[in-house]
């Protein structure tokens, strides 16, 4: 793998640890969902830099180029992410689902209360 | 001054009436609300029957999430200031008093009970120790004020620290990350003894996978309050 490749991979990982940082600053993202994107940063900056180690996780995996090996780790990080997304979804979901039957019971429980004869 | 005692629970029904007795025998004059965080079994009912004011979520929102609607209620009903305790019997109710009149004297607005100041009572786990010595230094490097407790749940809150934290408190880990901010805010923050009990039925929240997040997220949000300079 070049060293241009090598300093454009570990730029954008600088730009997207930046980024996620300066996103909790402003309390856009909450520390929970930033655990995963910290992560990939980290890794691929680490394999960026750190070409001995890039190799030996290349022949690890069995990957003909190094550019591969990257490309491996952004995809499973990706993955992780999207799968931690999947469940927070299903979750929220639930909750939306139980809120909504609640309220509703709610607001027909006040308007029967309203419409009772007195 | 109105105050108000916040007990956040999740599944604390075995716990509950000890600790609602004792404080109804010692404190009578002052209210209690059990925050109940979507629990299985019948904390709410029970907090009732002991006295207790209740406010139930219909599902799980973290130990933040429970603290934060307790917030909500105090502030919206007027309360001046929150005296905040956990449902598992650790913290001892007959520390509160003398708590709310160093509170009331020293005109905090935050005042922390600490488990390491007199050493008394329960000794807490060394590896646990290691990591709340651990954010004590890191809280200390951000606002260059030591903190001998900066884990403790066992707290007084002025409203003025309320409005702050309402919409901006942590849902899973309320630490020393919310007590970085509000001394890099300015606000008025001080610690005194109080003695820790041994837990007689339930389990601590940070165990297990939880306590790697933990680690994570603590030092991560005591940076970032440094970052913003305060809440």
């Amino acid at each position: 793998m070049s060293w241009q490749s090598r300093a454009i991979t570990a730029i954008c990982s600088l730009v997207l640890i930046y980024l996620v940082g300066y996103l909790l600053k402003r309390r856009k993202l909450e520390p929970e969902y930033a655990l995963l994107w910290l992560m990939t940063g980290v890794v691929l900056i680490i394999l960026a830099l750190w070409e001995n180690l890039l190799f030996l996780v290349t022949d690890l995996i069995g990957a003909k180029l190094a550019a591969s090996t990257m490309f491996f780790f952004a995809l499973i990080f990706l993955g992780a992410i999207a799968l931690h997304y999947s469940v927070k979804i299903s979750q929220l979901e639930k909750r939306v689902r139980r809120l909504t039957q609640e309220l509703s019971i709610m607001k027909d429980e006040a308007k029967n209360e309203q419409t009772k004869p007195q | 001054m109105k105050f108000l005692i916040i007990i956040p629970a999740y599944n604390e029904a075995k716990n509950l009436p000890e600790l609602l007795e004792e404080l109804k025998r010692l404190y009578p004059s002052v209210p209690v609300l059990v925050v109940d965080d979507g629990s299985r079994d019948l904390t709410p009912q029970i907090a009732r029957e002991h006295g207790a004011l209740t406010v139930s979520h219909i599902s799980n929102l973290g130990y933040g999430g429970g603290l934060e609607t307790g917030y909500l209620y105090a502030l919206s009903h007027g309360y001046d200031a929150v005296a905040q305790m956990d449902a598992d019997l650790q913290h001892d109710p007959k520390s509160l008093g003398p708590m709310l009149e160093k509170f009331s004297a020293e005109d905090l607005d935050l005042l922390i009970g600490s488990r390491f100041i007199s050493n008394e009572g329960y000794k807490v786990p060394t590896g646990r120790k290691m990591v709340i010595r651990f954010l004590s230094i890191l809280t200390w490097m951000c606002t260059h004020k030591w903190i001998t407790d900066p884990t403790s749940g066992y707290q007084i809150l002025s409203s003025r620290v309320l409005k702050v934290l309402v919409g901006n408190l942590p849902p899973d880990f309320p630490d020393a990350d919310v007590l970085t901010g509000l001394t890099l805010s300015g606000f008025k923050i001080g610690e005194t003894p109080v003695v820790m009990r041994e837990r007689k039925v339930g389990f601590p929240q940070v165990r297990g996978l939880r306590a790697l997040y933990y680690l994570y997220k603590l030092p991560l949000s005591i940076f970032l309050a440094f970052w913003r300079r305060g809440m």
